[in-house]
């Protein structure tokens, strides 16, 4: 088995990893790309050949992790808490910044590291089994993996991580990447109600799917609830989409290009209930799901039903430790380094990913926790910067913008920065609702992010126009002549 | 102080050796030329502005007094998509790409493999018995100008004769020291005449009697973008044709000029063939097929300190920074297994080489063929003569000797 990941970030949807390798690569629409991300052993040349096609580099091809048996007990022994991305990538930038002492890697679930944006795309579209996710790794770890056993208390005194099975691992740096887990729907809930936030619950719903529902009622119209609603689509499978606001996606991204999406998730078929919200999940006499009444008066028949309405951070296990945590995540300085109850950075304590909230130089004095793939792998790379940076070399704060994608009803979203903070939009290529176009968005005459339909490939611009905080409304001309310019509230 | 490097660049006697000229572009961000043409060739800066909006390829919004801006259509023919901005560029690019690649034909160009290796195999045969040959004129050139001619359904034998015709009008395009020279201009434009006509009367043909390449598919197709008219047609296939042999003739040459000009790096994928695909993308950054691209500014574009004046000719010099000391490590160093080569020899953005992989396909191929079966390669003449295009550069002949030609 060969264990690949690309940085869909990164990727600009030329299409050269599925002309290489047609097998393991997908290319939906203009720049949607899914893959294959443990394809069979037999495709690892043509796998190899797409690496190296690729016109961005964003596609890692793994090696073995082995034992490799070298770490050095006289180095210090990092404990990262938490298996997923974040946690992984925090190992692998260790080792990359040439760290050879011991590591060990805590995760509550049994897994190795696997990738989740594929929860509620690949794996609902294309069936892709959720034990084939397994993310690569570029180098040997030689990491301790302590996988099944949730944190459960950090002694920052004694230098301790408690475990849920009563022992305890001692550290002398530790990283907290206990990410997300996702918000419950507030309420009782029959079987056949799911959230997918893991690989067990990806398995669960693939196989409620394969029992053919009559309708599957997805609550909440965000990325994710977009992502399944259009997966579902791909399948047959009729959907009620029920938003409880006026578009989809528009607390961060707005009404315009939620418009666009309402449009697209209604060509597709879906039945999109907008401002609407479940009042009841009602169930059979055998205590599954039959009906779902909605506040819009009606009832839908559907024996499933997957709620998508965000995510809680995992910072429970932290209360009554040193480090200053609240609902929005643990609290760090713009190097990762966890505060404590006076702000003051704790020696030798790191957060990254999803759970960490940092300060960003676009919005000083406010702290932001985002969750997206890419700040997961950034972040990683600041915490290993720092715990691996020599006494004398300047520290490298994080500075990275986020950025995000998702890929849902044949199109591609991306975008960058913080289009959720903005307050005015400006249409800058291409009209909404007529194929690909570019957005802007604005807080107080600057630009704060950017976002592009099916035309990532000038997203590189935008993310500079972003970084630079350059004037909004933006006055410039493009080589696009299908662009009508409007400038017009974010809406939310 | 407007710069003449450019000049220099373009003039035959640069064509073996540009890189020291290229070093000096470097050096500034944006060097103005006496003709007015904004020269970048800074990896980032040319990375920035393959995919800023405010940059067009299409020349007619250049200033009528600039380098671009002398650009003529051959008759018959609506601009291509590699002079289009959008809309127009998506929906012709789209209407090819629907008989080429993904995503509706995902594997297009991997079910040209067996032919291509058969095609690679047969030209190699033919050396057998040789100990001196040209390579460009025995495989680099006739492999791909047939890999063209079966994609477009165009019969082999003529093939040369078109080629012929390609060849004169690539070296009349706009990389000229003199682009309005009369001589060069009525060469180029009988030679667009005649793959003009012969490409109207294909399609007439396979429009009458449509085979299984991708013309036919073309001419008949009731995609979403709906029929393409036939000046499409004729300027689509006519591209096709031209950049789908032009460049990876350069490229198949190139391959193995770097590697007998380095036998570790030959001893090496001798070793491991499957570092053919790493020694094609290390070509392709050292010795692109392509050495520049021309582009107009729409708008003021400020790069680093400078600022490119609307109405502006820009040429991104693609090859120069494929060798920015900024971006790769030992730019100047050929090394088959380098890892993140990101090179800008296909360019980027929307207009990213419609056939790149195809022609990774066909120098993969060639390259493991060649290095697998001649027995001792060795360069007659280096550097090699090169043909007249500065952007389309190559060599025009790659005479090699070997003790023997292995079978296959």
């Amino acid at each position: 088995m060969v264990r690949i990941s690309v940085d869909l970030n990164r990727c600009e949807g030329y299409g050269q990893c599925v002309f290489a390798a047609p097998s393991a690569f997908t290319l939906h629409g203009l720049e949607a790309l899914t893959y294959l991300p443990n394809p069979p052993d037999e495709m690892r040349d043509a796998v190899h050949r797409a690496a190296l096609a690729c016109p961005v580099q964003a596609i890692t091809v793994g090696v073995q992790d082995e034992p490799a048996g070298t770490t050095s007990r006289a180095d210090r022994h990092v404990v990262v808490v938490g298996a997923s991305l974040a946690g992984l990538k925090t190992a692998e930038a260790l080792r990359e910044r040439g760290f050879s002492g011991p590591l060990t890697v805590i995760g509550d679930e049994p897994h190795r590291p696997y990738d989740r944006p594929p929860l509620t795309k690949a794996c609902v579209s294309e069936k892709l089994p959720p034990d084939r996710l397994e993310l690569p790794v570029t180098r040997t770890l030689d990491a301790r993996f302590l996988l099944g056993t949730a944190a459960v208390g950090l002694d920052t005194d004694r230098r301790l991580v408690r475990l849920a099975d009563g022992a305890a691992v001692g550290y002398d740096t530790v990283v907290i990447a206990t990410g997300t887990r996702a918000r419950p729907y507030p309420g009782t809930t029959p079987d056949g109600v799911l959230a997918v936030r893991t690989r067990d619950d990806a398995e669960d719903l693939q196989r409620r799917l394969a029992r053919q529902p009559r309708r599957v009622v997805v609550v909440g119209a965000g990325f994710l609830g977009g992502e399944l609603a259009s997966g579902l689509c791909d399948l047959g499978i009729p959907v009620t989409l029920v938003e409880a606001q006026q578009a989809p996606l528009q607390g961060p991204l707005g009404t315009t290009v939620g418009g666009v999406m309402a449009d697209l998730a209604r060509s597709a078929g879906v039945d999109l209930r907008l401002s609407t919200t479940v009042d009841e999940f009602v169930a059979g006499d055998d205590g599954a799901l039959r009906q779902v009444r909605l506040s819009d008066g009606e009832t839908v028949d559907a024996d499933l039903a997957v709620v998508a309405l965000g995510a809680v951070r995992n910072v429970e296990w932290l209360e009554g430790s040193a480090a200053r945590v609240d609902r929005n995540g643990v609290h760090c300085d713009d190097r990762c380094r966890v505060l404590d109850l006076e702000g003051c950075p704790l020696p030798d304590v790191y957060a990254a990913g999803d759970v960490a909230g940092l300060p960003h130089p676009l919005f000083p004095g406010r702290r932001l926790s985002v969750e997206h793939w890419g700040n997961a792998v950034t972040q990683a790379r600041t915490v290993a910067h720092d715990i691996t940076r020599p006494s004398g070399e300047v520290p490298s704060p994080h500075t990275e913008l986020p950025s995000f994608w998702s890929t849902q009803f044949g199109v591609n979203i991306k975008g960058v920065g913080f289009p959720g903070a903005a307050d005015r939009i400006a249409v800058v290529q291409g009209t909404p609702g007529q194929g690909s176009f570019s957005v802007l968005y604005g807080l107080a005459e600057r630009t704060v992010g950017a976002v592009t339909v099916d035309n990532g490939r000038y997203l590189h611009h935008y993310t500079a126009l972003v970084r630079e905080g350059a004037p909004f409304p933006p006055e410039f001309v493009t080589s696009d002549e299908n662009t009508s310019p409007v400038v017009r509230p974010t809406g939310r | 102080m407007a710069s003449t490097l450019l000049k220099r660049i373009l003039h035959p006697d640069s064509r073996p050796h540009p890189w020291d000229l290229y070093a000096d572009l470097r050096e500034e961000v944006v060097s103005v030329q006496d003709d007015g043409t904004h020269v970048v060739s800074g990896y980032d800066e040319i990375t920035a502005l393959l995919r800023d909006p405010r940059v067009s390829v299409d020349r007619s919004k250049a200033d009528a007094d600039s380098r671009g801006g002398a650009q003529t259509q051959p008759a018959g023919q609506s601009p291509v998509f590699l002079v289009r901005d959008n809309p127009g560029h998506d929906r012709l690019r789209g209407q090819a790409m629907r008989h080429f690649g993904p995503p509706e034909l995902a594997d297009g160009v991997e079910a040209l493999r067996p032919m291509v290796e058969d095609l690679v195999r047969r030209h190699v045969d033919r050396l057998t018995g040789h100990t001196e040959f040209d390579l460009v004129a025995e495989v680099a050139y006739p492999v791909p100008v047939l890999v063209v001619c079966h994609l477009l359904g165009i019969p082999f034998q003529d093939a040369l004769a078109l080629g012929g015709h390609a060849e004169e009008a690539v070296r009349g395009a706009e990389f000229q020291v003199d682009p309005h020279d009369p001589e060069v201009t009525a060469a180029r434009t009988h030679a667009q005449e005649e793959l003009s006509a012969y490409f109207a009367a294909h399609i007439e043909r396979l429009r009458a009697n449509p085979g299984d390449d991708m013309v036919s598919r073309m001419i008949h197709d009731d995609g979403p973008g709906g029929r393409m008219t036939m000046p499409e047609l004729l300027g689509t296939v006519n591209m096709l044709f031209v950049g789908g042999h032009e460049t990876t003739v350069n490229l198949i040459a190139n391959s193995l000029l770097l590697l007998l000009r380095h036998p570790d790096q030959l001893a090496r994928l001798r070793a491991d063939p499957a570092l053919a695909a790493g020694a094609v993308e290390e070509t392709l950054r050292l010795e692109p097929s392509v050495h520049m691209r021309p582009r107009i500014a729409v708008d003021d574009i400020r790069v680093g300190d400078q600022v490119i004046p609307r109405g502006s000719s820009i040429i991104l010099n693609l090859a120069a920074a494929n060798r920015d000391p900024r971006r790769f490590t030992d730019p100047d160093t050929f090394d088959i297994t380098r890892t993140d080569n990101a090179h800008l020899s296909f360019a980027g953005g929307i207009h990213y080489c419609f056939g790149a992989a195809l022609g990774r396909l066909e120098g993969q191929i060639a390259v493991r063929e060649l290095t697998r079966r001649l027995v001792n390669p060795r360069l007659l003449q280096d550097p090699p003569p090169y043909r007249v295009p500065a952007d389309l550069r190559g060599p025009s002949a790659l005479r090699l000797a070997v003790d023997g030609v292995r079978a296959a």
